[in-house]
């Protein structure tokens, strides 16, 4: 028993100086600077930003599905259904539509990248070190009793171990924190510079703009032929003065030539802002993870962070791939 | 030296990637005008012969460009693949440093688990 005993008090001695020499070590490091708070905000942030990114500068499975459905009207429409080349093109539509499905994984994989950093930084190293020296002084404490001795560790001693232990295990945490922040930051950057290749961004948002130029053709055959309801795109003009379009609308559209083309014209300038909303899709991706890799500096550095801004962009991604699937209202309807 | 060669293969690369990037661009357009093209003179045709030989002449332009979409895409894969890797690998090193942290706690607590343990001993044989 007496060499439990010895040994325990040695074992205690020993973690305070340690736990000194640590904190001075740390202390001196400079890691003290980093905020594990906005190390946490930045997890959630940039895990975020990286869900937002893979649907702006991805393909969805619904617009692979509409693609296909447009390339199989047009040849219906032209009587070719049996031609090797339409067989073809189908199949190079699900190749194709696979190979990117490997590509989103790269965010998937950033994302559960931010979800480590943020368990990393959501700990707290420094609270529950505090109470686990605590407890253990109490321990010895107890264990002192049973031999009917003073306490050998007395409740001021405990409070001193416990803060220093806590801030110990505060300062291994921006050490690491640090560490894991660099290693993303590296990692962030090697996207950037993937997705700014020139290669890549036209096979990514160059083919999506494809698809919805090829919807677009399809879609404007049907306009023509009569078969959509042209109220809504009505409505819309009409929502400045609290205006909707009347139950005859269509028939009058059809009467006045001038006026159906003016519809189609409408509604081709709103199709060609959507091919145009893929590119700023893009490109408030690649923002977003640039912006990921200022903030990242900052935080190694110890300066505050702007997620406000982040998180504007992520915002803007959301908008976009909003409005890229929205199916009615101000984009046309069945489009 | 291995600095140098590295910076002109990067740089070699890239201008190869710009060029296909251009290549693809020109060929995607094709397709769309084709598509176009199509669209706006398929009510002109007068029998089934002139709509099928319409539609092949798009759909060559379309194949040309999906192959060479297909072919691209192989460029760049094995990219995206490194990438993801390395994205795994800094994930399992994040979740290493965690678990180191969490084992300072651990540690501590077995500590205690111990103290508890010895009193109980000396407890039982006094």
């Amino acid at each position: 028993m007496r060499f439990i005993k010895s040994t325990l008090a040695a074992v205690i001695w020993s973690k305070i100086r340690i736990a000194g020499i640590l904190l001075l070590f740390v202390f001196l490091s400079g890691c003290s600077r980093i905020n594990i708070e906005a190390a946490k905000s930045l997890s959630a942030t940039g895990r975020e930003a990286a869900l937002q990114t893979q649907q702006n500068v991805l393909v969805s499975y619904k617009e692979y599905l509409r693609a296909r459905d447009c390339e199989a009207f047009q040849h219906g429409l032209s009587g070719n259904t049996k031609s090797e080349a339409y067989e073809e093109i189908l199949n190079n539509y699900s190749e194709i539509q696979q190979e990117l499905t490997k590509r989103s994984i790269v965010f998937e994989k950033l994302a559960d990248l931010y979800d480590a950093f943020g368990e990393l930084s959501g700990f707290d190293a420094g609270g529950q070190t505090e109470n686990a020296l605590g407890d253990l002084s109490v321990a010895v404490n107890e264990y002192a009793t049973v031999f009917h001795q003073k306490p050998l560790i007395s409740d001021k001693t405990t409070d001193v171990i416990s803060k220093i232990g806590g801030l110990v295990a505060t300062e291994i945490q921006k050490a690491k924190i640090k560490k894991a922040s660099a290693l993303i930051q590296e990692r962030v950057k090697a996207l950037v510079g993937l997705f700014e290749n020139p290669l890549v961004r036209e096979q990514l948002a160059g083919y999506r703009q494809r698809l919805t130029k090829n919807r677009k053709e399809a879609f404007l055959k049907l306009w023509e032929a009569g078969v959509y309801d042209p109220k809504p795109i009505l409505d819309d003009f009409g929502e400045d003065v609290g205006l909707t379009a009347q139950k005859e609308a269509p028939g009058i559209i059809n009467s006045k030539p001038n006026l159906g083309k003016a519809i189609t014209e409408v509604l081709d300038k709103r199709l060609e802002m959507k091919s145009e909303l893929i590119q700023e899709g893009y490109d408030a991706g690649l923002k977003a993870l640039k912006q990921l890799v200022t903030e990242h500096k900052k935080l190694e550095q110890g300066k505050p962070l702007d997620l406000t801004y982040l998180r504007t962009i992520t915002a803007e991604l959301r908008n976009i791939a909003g409005l890229l699937a929205k199916t009615k209202s101000n984009v046309p309807a069945n489009q | 030296m291995k600095k140098k060669i590295k910076k002109q293969t990067k740089g070699a690369l890239i201008a190869q990637d710009l060029k296909s990037a251009k290549a693809l661009r020109a060929l995607r357009e094709a397709a769309e005008a084709a598509t176009e093209t199509l669209y706006k003179k398929i009510d002109e045709c007068k029998t089934q012969a002139e709509l099928e030989a319409m539609q092949e002449s798009r759909d060559k332009v379309e194949l040309y460009y999906q192959r060479s979409q297909k072919k691209s895409l192989k460029r760049t894969g094995p990219r995206f693949e490194k990438a993801v890797k390395a994205l795994g690998k800094q994930t399992d090193k994040v979740k290493q440093e965690t678990a180191e942290l969490k084992e300072i706690v651990e540690t501590i607590r077995l500590l205690e688990d111990l103290a508890r343990l010895a009193a109980t001993l000396a407890l039982a044989f006094a």
